[in-house]
């Protein structure tokens, strides 16, 4: 059942959600403690849409209110978690996602053994306690954003009923010992790639992965062998993240290529990712269409590629992405490939590409190309003229050298947008990668 | 109504998943190896499958009878204590796995005296809540006579035990066209372009009418529309307002809307401020979608700061209450039910099957006549129109026709017949999925991953002996809920809306199916 103002809580309730907004009227957890034989509990963060009008520019985006309204109404349990927990014994559906006060679990969650489904996501937890693996009919445990969790249980195998598993953006940046042991795991939020790579790869090898997955501590794999066991061929994934680590300064760049190679995604791929890569060039799979079906593909600081891969081959790729690749001086005819090039690209991106000078292209090269970004791209000489005058597309250089150029052009796209003002830039929505600006 | 057709009990939905279950070998096996009484097993099998045969004709009458409401309310409660046993002994067997695989030979040997004890304790656990729950529901069953249900034969052999047969998908899932509405189109548009030069507030459009009109449909073809772009307005907005009127989260709303950007702000004297700042001297298009609040004062706290715009700017509303739009002193257009003409064009729409251009001369003459009893409402010919595409029988087609429950009591619900109807023809699992989704409140944006992952926790899915990935029965109940219209394609990518009205739908079954 919803909760609904000034209502008490029946005993026979066996679900029951509410909007945080009514949280005000809600009596801490106190009422709900007559309903012994609760099976949901199902805090519902609000999702709030908002249409973007008059600039096209943007996509439409959606705005999680969640902080806000944890600011607004901070949760206040009138009885401990541990009370609660003894007296719900039948939960199959709990949550707590975006509970900033909950910051410890107690042990009694291993009693709550009908268990199917555990959200902890956005709490303030550190670390779960060692009875959750006692959950044996656990299906799902959502961990993300727990900014303070350092690491998962180390008896997480013996969930072997688990189907998925997320912790996006918490400190964790281990897998347990046995993972490779959930078989029954179709999604996986990330996997991080141990020092020893070879066991690491074998166990994500093993694991029948669907949906997304962002694979981190890619450097860790040293013997490219490695990478080929992680089996991602094999894989039903729609989204693929690999991060290498930051400051990864790689020893030799034929190996770094032979590790991407061996990293090959199936071709149900939609979504790319590619993060701190350290080799100069790509493997072939990733521009040769080997991955037919890629919608969206993004190339974030791989500092030691000289020269962009011909992307242009890609041909359903609708979204591109490039930032922060600092060995670029001059984009050329090798971007595209062929005559036909990007024949689906409607939005191309360029952050932060501090070295690069030149670009050419034709009229032909970006047939369906509606927006365009170029930005903090200091060395950049000048756009060229065919991309200026294209009607259809809208473009914004922002913080670029050749803003000033281009302002003195005459006949100029009126839904082009120059700007060297730092104006927006605190606008983390407009700019997402310049806030440090 | 022929209860033949009808597609079997929501109760059903849950007994199915406990015949499975029972029916699995490794609970078969267990009972064995734990000396567990497997007649308990057996009665408690036969004993649900008679319930079970009762179900359908039980939900038929509860909205006439409260004591066949109660007595299926009784029953439910007793199906989720078996469920409860049934997921303890889930439990057990696979925490003997787990704990089989991580100790040693020798040691389980060992230790197996010990386990005796906790295995006679638990096997007298589950043997009195065996035996607890064969009471009840002897009990419920004897009842059947004094409460006169009849047995229906087919839920407990017929769609029960198959597999969920496809459904066709159509390729009608987002909208494009929109039907006998091109005039009210123009008039909006028109209202929204034509110059005004004296007013100092911006003018103000109801669009009026009952729940499952198009209101929001025919705003968003509006907002849309080539007519209206960069030239037409300086700034844009679509805020969806529904029926959480607070004056801090509308402007606020507003403002985000316009800036494109989270405001944190508490102060509502600071988003005035903005908001008027932003919207100074600019010529904006405002959309306020689904707005409820009937107090004045409130409504004229959030009108301040857009007083502020441009001559010309407008604010386009959808509400079901004249009384809304008469607060806000705004035009009204009231949006009529559609014509016959019209009505039919939507409905043929979504009734044809993929590749057929017409029907024949039988289905089209009750097929007008089914139209008639839709009044005009676009959501009520979408709904219908999408249950017959799946039936191609003329008999199928009369039984609808002929059905009781145009006739149904409005009582106090806004619930059109016709939806009610498709309820009644979504086959059990389905039904189940569908009630779980009340649980969330108007307007929520589902995301269908999560509600999958929810289904599976909730016993929903049915996936017989594993033979099929449950994430995968769970696609298909969705992609089945979807072409059936009852979730839409919500205007952010990958997300899903319940129209209002299929939401009060939903709560009603699980009002009373739940608590009583």
């Amino acid at each position: 059942m919803k909760f609904d103002k000034g209502q008490c809580v029946p005993k026979t309730t066996r679900h029951f959600s509410f909007k945080f907004h009514d949280i005000k009227k809600f009596d801490g957890l106190k009422s709900l403690t007559d309903a012994k034989r609760l099976r949901s509990f199902l805090p519902l963060t609000e999702y709030r849409t908002l249409e973007l009008g008059h600039s096209s520019l943007l996509p439409t985006i959606v705005i999680t209110t969640i902080m806000r309204a944890f600011n607004q109404y901070p949760w206040q349990f009138k009885i401990s978690i541990h009370d609660l927990f003894s007296k719900i014994k039948f939960i199959r559906v709990l949550s707590f996602n975006g509970c900033l006060d909950l910051d410890e679990v107690p042990d009694s969650i291993g009693d709550l053994k009908y268990l199917y489904s555990l959200d902890l996501s956005y709490t303030e937890i550190k670390k779960l306690p060692d009875s959750v693996c006692l959950l044996y009919n656990l299906l799902i445990l959502k961990l993300n954003n727990c900014s303070k969790l350092e690491e998962l249980p180390l008896n997480l195998h013996k969930l072997t009923k688990l189907r998925c598993l997320e912790f996006e953006d918490t400190k964790v940046r281990k897998m347990p010992m046995q993972f490779g042991e959930l078989k029954n795991l179709q999604v996986l939020s990330t996997f991080f790639v141990d020092r020893n790579s070879e066991l690491s790869t074998m166990q994500l090898g093993g694991l029948n992965l669907h949906g997304r997955l962002s694979m981190k501590e890619v450097q860790n794999i040293l013997n490219p062998l490695d990478a080929l066991e992680a089996n991602l061929k094999n894989k039903h994934l729609v989204e693929l993240k690999l991060t290498w680590k930051s400051d990864h300064i790689p020893d030799d760049p034929r190996k770094e290529k032979k590790v991407l190679e061996n990293l090959q995604p199936s071709n149900h791929l939609e979504s790319l990712g590619i993060n701190n890569y350290g080799g100069t060039q790509f493997p072939n799979w990733v521009f040769d269409n080997s991955l037919s079906n890629l919608v969206f593909l993004q190339l974030q600081d791989c500092k030691y590629c000289l020269c962009l891969p011909p992307l242009g081959l890609l041909s359903s790729l609708k979204t591109l992405k490039i930032k922060g690749l600092n060995g670029i001086v001059s984009i050329g005819a090798e971007f595209y490939g062929s005559n036909s090039s990007f024949a689906s690209l409607e939005r191309l991106e360029f952050y932060n590409m501090n070295e690069w000078e030149e670009w050419e292209c034709k009229t032909t090269s970006f047939p369906r190309l509606q927006y365009l970004d170029v930005v903090e791209c200091p060395k950049l000489k000048g756009l060229s003229e065919q991309l200026l005058h294209l009607n259809t597309l809208d473009i914004r250089v922002i913080r670029s050298s050749l803003v000033e150029t281009a302002c003195t052009h005459h006949r100029l796209n009126s839904k082009a947008l120059f700007m060297s003002t730092s104006e927006y830039s605190h606008d983390p929505l407009l700019f997402p990668c310049t806030n440090d600006y | 109504m022929a209860a033949e057709l009808v597609g079997g009990a929501l109760l059903s939905a849950f007994l199915q998943v406990a015949f499975d279950r029972l029916a699995s070998p490794q609970v078969v096996d267990f009972f064995r190896r734990r000396k567990l009484d497997e007649k308990l097993l057996g009665k408690l099998n036969i004993m649900l499958h008679s319930i079970n045969a009762l179900a359908d004709d039980a939900e038929l009458r509860q909205f006439k009878d409260p004591h066949v409401k109660a007595w299926l309310f009784a029953v439910k409660e007793a199906v989720f204590d078996a469920e409860d046993i049934l997921d303890e002994i889930d439990y057990e067997l696979t925490r003997c796995q787990v704990e089989a695989e991580s100790q040693p030979q020798t040691i389980t040997y060992k230790v197996s005296n010990f386990f005796n004890a906790t295995f006679s304790s638990f096997n007298n656990k589950i043997d009195s809540g065996l035996k607890e729950v064969l009471e009840k529901l002897e009990y419920l069953a004897r009842q059947k006579g004094a409460l006169g249900l009849k047995e229906c034969t087919y839920s407990s052999d017929g769609s029960g035990s198959k597999v969920p047969q496809k459904f066709p998908s159509s390729s009608l899932m987002i909208e494009s066209v929109i039907y006998g509405r091109d005039t009210d189109k123009d008039i909006i548009i028109n209202w929204l372009t034509f110059e005004t030069y004296n007013s100092t507030q911006p003018s103000i459009l109801s669009i009026v009418g009952m729940g499952g009109l198009g209101k929001t449909t025919l705003a968003q073809h509006v907002y849309n529309d080539p007519k209206i772009d960069d030239a037409t307005f300086d700034s844009k907005a679509w805020v969806c307002v529904s029926n959480h009127f607070n004056v801090l989260t509308v402007t606020r709303t507003i403002l985000e809307a316009i800036t494109h950007k989270k405001d944190d702000s508490e102060n509502l004297e600071m988003i005035h401020k903005n908001l008027k700042e932003k919207l100074s001297g600019k010529k904006f298009l405002l959309v306020l979608d689904d707005v409820w609040n009937e107090r004045r004062e409130e409504w004229e706290v959030v009108q301040t700061p857009l007083s502020y715009g441009a001559p010309g700017s407008r604010i386009l509303v959808t509400t079901r209450g004249e009384k809304v739009a008469s607060i806000m002193r705004s035009k009204v257009h009231h949006l009529k039910q559609l014509g016959e003409n019209e009505s039919w064009n939507v409905f043929e729409n979504h009734a044809l099957k993929d590749g057929d251009l017409e029907f024949s001369d039988e289905l089209e003459q009750i097929g007008k006549r089914i139209v008639k009893k839709c009044n005009g409402l676009p959501l009520a010919l979408k709904t219908i129109g999408c249950l017959l595409r799946t039936k191609s029988s003329t008999l199928d087609w009369k039984i609808i026709l002929e059905s009781d429950i145009w006739e149904l009591p409005k009582e106090d619900s806004e619930i059109i017949p016709v939806l009610f109807l498709s309820y009644l023809y979504l086959p059990s699992h389905l039904k189940k999925c569908f009630a779980y989704c009340a649980l969330f409140p108007k307007d929520h944006e589902f995301v269908k991953e999560e509600l999958i992952l929810l289904w599976m926790a909730q016993n929903c899915l049915r996936c017989p002996q594993q033979i099929r990935h449950p994430e995968g029965v769970g696609e298909q109940y969705f992609n089945d809920l979807l072409s059936r219209s009852f979730f839409q394609q919500s205007n952010v990518k990958r997300r899903f809306v319940m129209h209002d009205l299929l939401n009060e739908l939903a709560n009603i079954f699980v009002q009373i199916f739940v608590s009583g």
